[in-house]
């Protein structure tokens, strides 16, 4: 996943703020504690809104978004990676511990979790440098969320792709130490469902609102539990266990109702959304079947 | 949970992604709510094709005790809270303390019917993590004399029968009984086992933390001279001193089992002895729960006192659309639409409409966060992300 890249869509033409609204914001965001100039600050905003808001976007949007960010989060981050020191101690002084805990709830392992956190300090601090310039992670900061927020979601990230990274160096044999068992042949290819069930499924699951489509993909395909899926949308797990029932059943029943209108009876339309053998990855046949044309029973007289 | 045909998984799996990857600001502000909601339906829609993103908006929530502040099941105390009360040890501890109670209980019955002496009660001594690993019952004997003066000094005031209560904590969150176990998301039960002369075991209560207040249960604890234990949770080593008597208010905390535990006292010639000399009777009843509440999928403020099993809608105000609500003991606070913010001082019964205003500015967003450390200290948040704080109960705001 990269790092930069963003939902909303083209890039707009940066738009100005009127002095007096920056000024207002300035002081809001107490940018000056931590010595980053209004110019300075003017700047970064008109990079954030025009980053996030439709070229078409009145002055007005662009300054109520802008009071929507957290701005002396933002003042903090962006005079950090402007390399101002008093933002440096300030930064250290609130994030410090949080980075570690966020590190500690991410990889569950303590070591490991400092290892991640330090890691990120160097991404942060701007110890790499490109095209003569420090670069610094902080200045991917916008402030649409908290900071410590936006530290976590970029801590998973180095997780993630440290995690992967890892897997891709681990060698076969380090794996089959780890006791990894690898598969001796593909599988058999699966029977290709009915063309009509294919149809009619991503008919239903394309009418679903993007938040059941999430819980459904969250639950059976991730193996995430409700607690885990009620943190993520931020809700209550009673009310996800509620949804995802709700759902479940839904789509099933829109499912046949999608069949029908293809042209299925009610009865084949059940057989063709049958879960119990189907839903096993056991090639039936092939297990009742005798290798080499033995027969299970011997004929008479073949003895 | 229901199943979904293989087809489903097939089809939600060979979905492709659409848009670009939320970076870790959308995704951030996505875990806080802080998206617009024509942002949060993009990212979600995202989310629910790209196995990649969700592993990450997973790995990026916010923490769990934000979230149990979120959706307050009463103030959780303690870090305590979360870790050893979960532990295996403690719920074999509570098994086996409750199982115990039952056996003494049962043990004095027989005894008193075979008409044992009651010149010489035998004290019993409970000590779960002990005698959940020695399966034995301490016992000793208390001479009379030493025995309960304040009982022995008015035997006559005592209406009925003394009883000793015990009360176990069994629920899921209440954590456990007996040596000192237990403690509640909704409240506290920590603990002391006590034996009380050669009548009853009781397991009684300090709060150790901020439990929410409510309805006192008055509890007697009849002391005679007997033998208390207490200590900390899985202290080995317990002190044995002597038991007193007084009625104890007790927090109802999240209880969800009480077992009393009543017996005839021969040896204090109370007139529980006159009353029902010989018998015992063992009452398990359900205790009060504190109520828990959460945001039901229609934005209504909903309530359940069954430790979430069931819920029941709490009409808060006409019309208004609720996403967040916190509690601190009986205050309960609901925020939602249009910055509304809901406060009610009696555990949802009443309900007052609470402006939040700074400087000549209200609060109109929607309200998308509600924290209350104290009943004085909280925190708004709204769907812009901006903060509203208060520190004297939501007379006046701070803007941040």
């Amino acid at each position: 996943m990269s790092g930069s890249a963003q939902i909303p869509g083209p890039q707009p033409p940066a738009r100005r703020i009127r002095a007096s609204a920056v000024s207002e914001l300035y002081a809001r965001s107490r940018a000056a504690d931590v010595d980053l100039s209004q110019q300075e600050f003017a700047r970064i905003l008109e990079e954030i809104a025009a980053k996030y808001l439709l070229a078409g976007a009145r002055e007005g949007d662009a300054l109520e978004f802008c009071r929507g960010l957290r701005l002396e989060e933002l003042a903090l981050a962006r005079a950090c990676a402007a390399g101002h020191e008093r933002a440096w101690e300030l930064f250290l002084t609130r994030y410090r511990e949080k980075l570690y805990d966020a590190a500690r709830s991410i990889t569950r392992e303590d070591s490991s979790a400092r290892e991640l956190a330090d890691s990120l300090y160097a991404e942060l601090y701007g110890t790499e440098t490109r095209a003569g310039r420090r670069t610094c992670k902080l200045n991917y900061y916008t402030g649409r969320g908290s900071l410590e927020g936006w530290l976590r979601a970029t801590l998973a990230q180095e997780y993630v792709n440290r995690y992967r990274r890892r897997q891709r160096l681990v060698s076969l044999e380090e794996k089959t130490e780890a006791g990894a068992q690898f598969a001796a042949a593909d599988p058999p290819p699966q029977q290709v469902p009915d063309p009509r069930l294919v149809e009619a499924t991503d008919a239903v699951l394309a009418a679903l609102a993007a938040e059941d489509r999430f819980i459904l993909a969250s639950y059976y395909l991730d193996g995430r539990t409700l607690a885990e899926i009620a943190r993520t949308l931020g809700v209550h797990e009673s009310t996800i266990s509620r949804k995802l029932e709700k759902v479940a059943r839904a789509v099933r029943e829109r499912i046949m109702d999608e069949l029908v209108r293809r042209g299925m009876s009610r009865r084949q339309a059940e057989e063709a959304l049958k879960t119990d053998v189907r839903d096993l990855s056991v090639d039936v046949t092939g297990r009742f079947s005798q290798k080499g044309g033995a027969s299970a029973f011997h004929r008479k007289g073949s003895d | 949970m229901a199943e979904v045909p293989r087809i489903v998984r097939e089809r939600l799996r060979s979905q492709a992604a659409i848009g670009e990857h939320p970076d870790a600001n959308l995704l951030s502000a996505f875990a806080e709510r802080a998206l617009t909601e024509q942002e949060r339906a993009q990212v979600l829609d995202h989310l629910s094709r790209c196995a990649e993103c969700r592993e990450l908006a997973a790995l990026s929530a916010l923490p769990q005790v934000k979230e149990e502040r979120l959706v307050a099941t009463g103030r959780v105390p303690a870090a305590a809270s979360r870790s050893w009360w979960r532990s295996p040890v403690v719920h074999w501890g509570a098994l086996t303390a409750a199982a115990l109670v039952v056996l003494i209980a049962v043990g004095e019955r027989m005894r008193l019917r075979e008409g044992h002496s009651a010149s010489a009660p035998a004290v019993a001594t409970v000590s779960s993590n002990e005698v959940a690993q020695k399966s034995t019952m301490q016992a000793r004997e208390v001479s009379p004399p030493a025995a309960e003066p304040k009982q022995s000094g008015k035997p006559a005031k005592k209406p009925g029968p003394v009883r000793d209560a015990k009360t176990l904590s069994a629920g899921r969150q209440a954590g456990a009984v007996g040596g000192g176990i237990g403690e509640g998301a909704g409240g506290v039960i920590g603990g002391k086992v006590g034996t009380i002369g050669a009548l009853s075991v009781t397991a009684e209560k300090p709060a150790p933390s901020a439990a929410p207040p409510s309805p006192p249960a008055m509890k007697a604890q009849a002391s005679a001279d007997a033998s208390k234990i207490e200590g900390p949770p899985f202290e080995k080593d317990r002190k044995i001193d002597q038991a007193q008597v007084k009625a104890v208010p007790v927090p109802s905390a999240a209880a969800n089992e009480t077992v009393e535990v009543t017996a005839a006292a021969p040896a204090l010639k109370s007139e529980a002895a006159a009353l029902s000399p010989g018998r015992s009777a063992i009452r398990t009843k359900r205790a009060s729960l504190s109520p828990r509440w959460s945001v039901s999928d229609s934005g209504a403020v909903q309530r359940s006192f069954d430790g979430g099993r069931s819920w029941k809608e709490v009409a808060v105000a006409d019309g208004g659309t609720f996403r967040a609500v916190a509690t601190v003991g009986s205050d309960v606070w609901a925020g939602g639409s249009g910055g509304a913010l809901y406060h009610s001082a009696d555990g949802g019964e009443h309900w007052a409409r609470v402006r939040v205003q700074a400087s000549g500015r209200a609060l109109s967003e929607d309200i998308v966060r509600v924290e209350f450390a104290d009943a004085q200290n909280g925190v708004v948040t709204a769907s812009t992300g901006e903060s509203w704080t208060t520190s004297d109960a939501g007379a006046t705001w701070r803007r941040q």
